[in-house]
């Protein structure tokens, strides 16, 4: 277990620092002048050249790199071009709004999916309106659906507000467009393993025992549909936590995703790639937390695991 | 003395397959029966049928089946749950899959005095661990506390067992129990289940294909063959003086074995067991190598060839 | 004596921290059966597919006709040739796919074998297996597991082996077929004089069908013989255990309902010692503490107290 759990925190710093040297090229591909976007369009050729020596702009591409990743390492993002503020403290205070959202759509696909997912288990036969439901969820892009929850919501039946801010009433909207996208996924899933538990041997040796059907669904149905839920989860937090620039952008919600669709248009770079760091960070992190959490839960991954 | 189970003219079909047809068995409390067959011989759904756990798609069409004087094919809803397990108990072939692998073995032992019983959990969980000690199971404590895929096999038909002493069932079913195991395991389990015989008064209903395993175990034999039973009585009597070829050519891929020189030819049965279609008459015709006229045409009837044994064969009513 | 066929020198098989084989040294010989049995993960299915190089060993040495294999190209697509395997499960070894010619055929495809020629040695193996009335061109999902156990015997026998190894090959099959599959077997090895390697549990089986024995446990053969005098006269308490545990023949002569009630435990390896020490009933100190070597004429035995338990 514990080898397994080094070799995958191994994987992951791998997986960032491919992200990290990632960035770092592509910022070579973005327009614009760095050193002119900070000094302004009017500054002097002095100017200009003090500000690309503070920023080793003029450095060899291999010693640029270096102080990047040093600065990386030491949780220096840089400083946005526009906001004139260091990344990670404008990271920092977009966190909880995305974090509440995250959370948010993630109770509303396991209740929902999950749900669903269990009462579509236990039908004899599979819910024709729930796989229709499921085929007209998946085929509509995510912003349409913000678009039209906004429409309907919002402004034909002013039930809730339009968004802006980051109360509950303003979460119920993107919370709902984020959790709907997913509710196919988590309902097919769970679907499926109740099948599997229903139709497996264990089952018959619990209904053998006489076991009340309560027991039978929380203990021997429920639990065996824990661990593929917790992974779905995991990559889900990861996802959420990292923005999701659609619903955010659509609801005006003041979270990462927001603050990286704004660096995307405003060319802000040092904001833009610490955001990607950011994401690959969580992504990475919360991966290895589901990981963990599902070794837990079933006792089968971790002889799987540690093999 | 009254039978514990008595089954009468049971059929079971799968939509519009016949798996069992017209059987009729009874075995005596704290006995153990032995019913012996191949792949398609119907032995399985026999005993699905008679504990209750036939699949979707699977039912009794004709004939009853009493445990303790109870109907169980008449038993529904809260009746038939609360039947479950006390009057029948059921110990599958794959230990493996017959246990919850995400749940440790003490609780699905402890979980039987728990939602049966009404017992604390504290209780139900030390009562557990007596009972995996009395199966057995040394450390049994710690063997409670681990999971399924951590055990062998043997360690996990133990489980089973003490799952259905915790039940207290009056009718053991065991579906091929130690097919999966080592010899040297099977021997453990099938001392096991002696002792626990003598000690409990335990009722068996055994399945197995395997003649060596009957020889061991059975008080009463029932050989099954293409859904029909062949022939059935007194274990000492089925093996001292088979009636129906079929067990006659079973008995000699056993017996014959044990004394024939190395690389002598193996006694032999022609064909294959029916699979899918059962053929007409007598199942065993097409195999048999003492078939006459009547056998593909007319199923033989149930004749006595002694004190509580009998045989469908043809050959039985041409000698008298 | 005549060169064996196949003969393995201290081979020795690991995956990862595990031994499943533990310098094992065995000879196969035309026209002659050397039967494998042992308990589940005792090694005896490794040992089989080191045989037929579908694993390379981590120590010792593998010949075939005297030329080391095991390792090197050549020689180890001369030994795989000459070397055929039959499976225990008939629906998993055979691909319901390829029609029953197709699956004879295989090894003849992969070893350029004329066009021409195929459809007449397919006919030849089939009929050599009894299934001579069948189309080549059916499907092995209309056949049943005894016939697809002959099926796959065919393919065995496409490259005319010199050996063949056996891999539990009735355990899947039922009881009033098993004989026939055995018989087939007896007939190809009176017939063609091939080598016969049969790996099972079944020690009944074993004694039938074998010239000589090995008792393979953890990983290490522990007794080997004459096959009447391994089975007949036990010399390793743990050949006794798997005989006294064989059921009887009929009720009249129960063996094992008396036995004392064994109790089971949480599997403890053997540190240093002998691999049976935490099971056997004779082990003392020198047992746990010393492996011991496999030793005798014809009849050896690795065991600190051979013999005892004949007493």
């Amino acid at each position: 277990m514990a080898r397994y759990l080094i070799v995958r925190l191994g994987l992951g710093l791998v997986t960032i620092a491919g992200v990290v040297l990632l960035t770092f090229v592509l910022q070579f591909s973005l327009p614009g002048d760095p050193a002119r976007r900070i000094a302004g369009p009017r500054a002097s050729p002095e100017v200009l050249a003090t500000v690309r020596a503070n920023l080793h702009l003029d450095d060899p591409v291999a010693s640029q790199l270096v102080t990047y990743v040093s600065d990386v390492a030491q949780g220096d993002l840089g400083v946005s071009y526009i906001r004139r503020r260091p990344v990670i403290d404008l990271v920092k205070e977009r966190l909880p709004a995305t974090a509440v959202l995250a959370f948010g759509g993630l109770l509303v696909e396991v209740l929902l999916g999950g749900g669903l997912g269990l009462w579509d288990g236990l039908r004899r036969r599979r819910s024709r309106v729930l796989a229709a439901g499921n085929v007209v969820l998946l085929s509509i892009p995510t912003y349409s659906l913000g678009f039209l929850l906004l429409v309907v919501f919002a402004y034909r039946l002013d039930l809730l507000p339009l968004g802006g801010g980051t109360s509950l009433e303003e979460l119920i909207l993107p919370a709902l467009t984020l959790g709907l996208f997913g509710v196919p996924y988590y309902a097919a899933v769970v679907s499926e393993s109740t099948r599997t538990a229903l139709a497996s041997p264990y089952m018959r040796t619990a209904v053998a025992k006489g076991l009340p059907r309560r027991v039978i669904l929380r203990r021997h149905v429920l639990r065996n549909c824990l661990s593929p839920v917790i992974t779905l989860a995991g990559l889900d937090v990861a996802i959420y936590l990292s923005g999701v620039v659609f619903v955010e952008s659509v609801f005006a919600w003041p979270g990462i995703g927001q603050l990286q669709e704004q660096a995307y248009n405003e060319l802000d770079r040092p904001l833009l790639m610490g955001t990607v760091i950011i994401a690959a960070v969580v992504v990475v992190a919360f991966n290895l937390i589901a990981d963990v959490v599902r070794v837990l839960v079933d006792p089968r991954a971790r002889v799987e695991e540690a093999g | 003395m009254t039978p514990l189970l008595e089954v009468e003219a049971v059929s079971v079909r799968y939509d519009g397959f016949e798996a069992v047809t017209g059987a009729s068995l009874t075995v005596e409390e704290g006995r153990t029966m032995a019913i012996v067959g191949e792949s398609g011989s119907g032995k399985t759904s026999l005993a699905l049928a008679v504990a209750r756990l036939l699949p979707p798609g699977g039912e009794v069409v004709s004939g009853s089946v009493r445990v303790d004087g109870v109907d169980v094919t008449a038993l529904r809803g809260a009746d038939l749950r609360r039947a479950r397990g006390r009057l029948v108990g059921y110990l599958a072939q794959d230990s493996m899959a017959a246990l919850n692998p995400v749940l440790p073995a003490g609780l699905q032992v402890a979980e039987v005095f728990e939602t049966r019983d009404g017992t604390r959990r504290r209780e139900a969980r030390h009562r557990a661990v007596e009972l995996l000690g009395q199966v057995g199971i040394q450390r049994a404590g710690e063997v409670a506390a681990m999971y399924p895929h951590e055990l062998s096999g043997g360690m996990r038909q133990r489980v089973m067992i003490a799952m259905a002493l915790a039940l207290r069932s009056r009718l053991l079913i065991a579906d091929e129990p130690t097919t999966a195991l080592d010899v040297t395991v099977q021997a453990e389990i099938l001392a096991l289940a002696a002792a626990l015989q003598a000690d409990h008064g335990v009722t068996f209903l055994w399945i197995t294909h395997d003649m060596g395993v009957v020889a061991e175990v059975a008080d009463t034999v029932a050989v099954m063959y293409g859904g029909r039973i062949a022939e059935q009585g007194p274990a000492g009597e089925v093996f001292g003086s088979p009636a129906h070829p079929y067990t006659q050519a079973l008995l000699e891929t056993v017996r014959g074995g044990a004394e024939a020189p190395p690389k002598a030819p193996f006694a032999t049965i022609a064909g294959a067991p029916p699979a899918g279609v059962i053929p007409p008459g007598c199942p065993f015709h097409p195999r048999c190598a003492h078939a006459f006229e009547p056998c593909p045409e007319v199923v033989p009837a149930m004749v006595d060839t002694g004190p509580g044994h009998r045989a469908a064969c043809h050959l039985l009513g041409v000698g008298r | 004596m005549t060169t064996p066929i196949v003969e393995l020198d201290g081979v020795t098989k690991r995956f990862g921290r595990v031994t499943a084989v533990d310098d094992v040294s065995l000879a196969l010989y035309a026209g002659r059966t050397l039967g494998v049995v042992g308990e589940s993960g005792c090694g005896k299915s490794t040992t089989a597919r080191l045989i037929v190089g579908l694993e390379r060993p981590s120590a010792g040495g593998l010949r075939f006709n005297g030329t080391p294999y095991g390792r090197s190209g050549r020689a180890l697509r001369a030994a795989r040739r000459a070397i055929g395997m039959i499976f225990q499960d008939p629906y998993e070894s055979i691909d319901s796919r390829f029609t029953v010619g197709d699956v004879v055929a295989e090894p003849l495809d992969t070893n350029g074998v004329r066009r021409s020629e195929r459809a007449g040695r397919v006919r030849e193996l089939l009929d050599a297996v009894g299934m001579g009335g069948i189309d080549p061109g059916a499907y092995p999902a209309q056949f049943s597991g005894g016939q697809r156990q002959r099926i796959g015997i065919a393919r065995a026998l496409a490259l005319d082996p010199e050996l063949v190894v056996c891999d539990e090959p009735t355990s899947a099959l039922d009881v009033s077929v098993q004989a026939q599959i055995l018989n087939l077997l007896l007939d190809l090895q009176r017939d063609r004089g091939v080598g016969l390697l049969v790996i099972s549990h079944d020690l009944h089986v074993v004694r039938r069908m074998s010239d000589e024995v090995a008792v393979m446990y953890a990983g290490m053969v522990v007794e080997r013989g004459p096959a009447e005098a391994v089975t007949g006269a036990p010399r390793h308490p743990y050949t006794q255990a798997l005989l006294d545990a064989i059921p009887g023949t009929s009720p009249a002569e129960r063996r094992l309902r008396d036995r004392t009630r064994a109790a089971a435990g949480i599997a403890s390896a053997a540190a240093a010692g002998c691999p049976y020490s935490t099971r056997c009933p004779l082990a003392t100190d020198v047992c746990r503490a010393e492996k011991p070597p496999l030793e005798g004429g014809e009849h050896r035995v690795a065991c600190h107290h051979a013999d005892a338990s004949a007493a």
